[in-house]
């Protein structure tokens, strides 16, 4: 996928860049959050398209306003996964965003993130790198797991 | 008008399989009308061809007219979607929209159809049909909790109140009380007669004695087929076709 | 347009009551006509018939359709069992006056054999059963209807009264037998009418305590 992004973006660009890094994670993250969107508003029953039919409602806005509300919490489980899951590549964004140690100047330039700090700290030869490393890791499930908490929360049923 | 609906040599088919043969019935204005029968005689498939619930059925296919204030609803000119908010359906598993309080799925019909209206405005439409579902007093303290957390004759009130939010001028309902507790079921025969004063009803039933109980008028359909249709009365105490009497006191169905 | 269940069951009861009413009027009439020598009654009596011809069968189809639509059980069976036994008993009421009023047109056209005194209190007591008998129906009593069913023996020897001093009578001058005989047959409908109010007493226990207390006896 790093290898990908890097030829299609940065070879063009001539450059290493967040943007080729953000496309690079997107294609990973785009079609796992659309398969499980489709599975979720699959799952709707059809009895409530129905409801939704038999008021009068246009078949479209049953569609945006009534299944994808029901099927919210599973929509969102979706994009969590997918979070998740991109939330720790490294390797497409070693092909793509670089990383970069210093302040960054803009989003066509090489960016740091944190995966891609933790890969470098962790195969650097130091020691105290290596506790850095672990600290990078911490964060990141710390973020993960905000994260997850945040959408639990904002998409909780009612009792 | 005296007829809501005319029902003029109504055929249907799913694919090549015909469910439906030439049915012929006109519909009183508020008046509760039965149709009854086996399973499987296409009792719900003709109640939904009232309202176009079919349309979005793959292989679905009709013919004949069914009029709606004197206008073919099959003809180009109308649009189901304004058919559909004026002629409203329940149906047999309560299906309150999840993720939606008591409130907004009353308001949920209203919301969509287009005309603006202010948060007061929606309030008082909310509480007048929850007050027509015979809902209001046991929910208006409660009108923020999920539709899903109601019991289930609660919920099906609720699914009335919601259809009758849009002011449909007839009600459809596919067995709404077959999924219902005894108690529950007769809240919502008692409902029924007394909608019956304003809306024209049409209701599915396999249940004859619910048939007797609520309604002004009663079909019996068998195989696709219109067998007879008059006035309860008549078709509980002296049915004109030896099938109908063989089907009501239960020789077979 | 659908009426309620109770609703139906007060019209029934209403609709029972006025032919209840209707009856009562025509024994009175009827009684009336004989006693007071008024012909021109009788035609009232007769017209009074034809409504509780019209009410008898309105109030079988009615029953019928709440057995039929309503599946009535335990006290609303009983009542409605009851209301179709009472109006049969009614419409034979209606029968009996109209026996009444045919024999008073000959009674009317001849002169009296004497003066009516006994069947007139016959008839006094048989329509205060029929009125009791009805009230007991509408409120459900019991108790009333036990005390006009004991009622119905009074009636009885004052039929038997009203015999053995015609057939003294009939004795005495034969010129008198045919009139005699017909006062002998209006006594005998007007006992007839205070069976039948009996009848409906014992329904009305039978609805309210779904105890049938017929032929055991007086008063089982």
């Amino acid at each position: 996928m790093g290898i990908f992004g890097y030829l299609l973006w940065v070879l063009p660009m001539k450059r290493f860049s967040a943007w080729a890094g953000a496309a690079a994670l997107a294609m990973i993250f785009i079609p796992v959050v659309v398969r499980t969107t489709e599975e979720m508003l699959r799952m709707v029953p059809q009895s409530v398209r129905e409801a939704a039919l038999a008021l009068g409602i246009e078949r479209w806005k049953t569609t945006l306003f009534i299944t994808v509300r029901t099927a919210t919490a599973g929509i969102v489980t979706g994009i969590l996964l997918a979070m998740a899951r991109i939330v720790g590549e490294t390797a497409p964004l070693l092909f793509t965003a670089l990383g970069n140690q210093f302040w960054q100047e803009g989003l066509d330039q090489p960016i740091a993130a944190v995966p891609l700090q933790i890969f470098s700290y962790a195969i650097s030869p130091y020691e105290d790198w290596h506790d850095k490393a672990w600290a990078g890791a911490v964060v990141l499930i710390g973020m993960v797991f905000l994260i997850s908490a945040c959408a639990r929360y904002f998409t909780r049923v009612k009792k | 008008m005296e007829n809501a609906l005319q029902v003029k040599d109504l055929c249907a088919w799913f694919g090549e399989h015909q469910v439906l043969k030439n049915i012929t019935m006109d519909i009183r204005r508020n008046s509760v009308t039965s149709v009854m029968g086996p399973s499987g005689c296409g009792k719900s498939t003709f109640i939904r061809c009232l309202n176009r619930m079919h349309d979005l059925t793959p292989g679905f296919r009709v013919a004949g007219d069914v009029l709606f204030d004197g206008r073919n609803i099959y003809s180009e000119k109308i649009d189901p979607v304004l058919l559909r908010r004026k002629v409203g359906m329940v149906f047999q598993q309560p299906n309150p929209f999840p993720r939606m309080s008591a409130f907004e799925n009353v308001a949920v019909g209203l919301k969509f159809n287009g005309k603006k209206r202010t948060r007061s405005e929606m309030a008082e439409v909310v509480e007048k049909s929850l007050r027509m579902a015979a809902l209001w007093d046991e929910l208006k303290d409660h009108l923020d909790r999920p539709g899903t957390s109601l019991s289930g004759g609660q919920q099906q009130r609720l699914c009335i109140a919601r259809a009758l939010a849009v002011e449909p001028e007839v009600l459809l309902m596919d067995e709404p009380c077959s999924a219902l507790d005894p108690v529950s079921a007769a809240k919502i025969e008692e409902l029924i007669e007394d909608l019956s004063d304003k809306y024209t009803i049409v209701v599915v039933t396999h249940n004859m004695q619910q048939a007797g109980r609520i309604s002004d008028f009663v079909a019996f359909f068998l195989l696709g087929d219109l067998i007879e249709m008059d006035k309860a009365a008549k078709i509980f105490t002296n049915p004109a076709d030896r099938r109908t009497e063989e089907y009501i006191t239960g020789r077979f169905g | 347009m659908k009426k309620h269940y109770r609703e139906e069951l007060g019209n029934l009861r209403e609709t029972v009551l006025r032919m209840g009413g209707l009856v009562e009027q025509m024994t009175h009439r009827a009684i009336q006509a004989l006693v007071e020598r008024k012909i021109e009654m009788l035609a009232e009596v007769k017209a009074m018939e034809t409504q509780v011809n019209q009410l008898h069968i309105d109030i079988d189809e009615t029953c019928l359709e709440l057995i039929a639509l309503r599946q009535p059980t335990a006290a609303d069976l009983r009542f409605i069992t009851a209301a179709m036994k009472i109006n049969t008993d009614m419409e034979r009421i209606g029968d009996q006056a109209i026996n009444i009023t045919e024999r008073a047109e000959f009674l009317l056209a001849v002169p009296t054999v004497k003066p009516l005194i006994d069947i007139p209190r016959m008839a006094d007591i048989a329509k205060e059963m029929l009125r009791d008998a009805l009230d007991a129906f509408v409120n459900g009593n019991v108790e009333l209807a036990y005390a006009t069913i004991g009622k119905d023996d009074q009636v009885d020897q004052l039929k038997d009264q009203v015999f053995r001093e015609l057939l003294t009578y009939m004795m005495a001058d034969q010129g008198t037998i045919k009139r005699s005989l017909d006062l002998i047959l209006v006594s005998r409908h007007v006992e007839r009418i205070a069976d039948h109010a009996t009848n409906i007493c014992e329904d009305v226990i039978f609805m309210v305590k779904g105890k049938d207390v017929r032929h055991q006896g007086p008063l089982a």
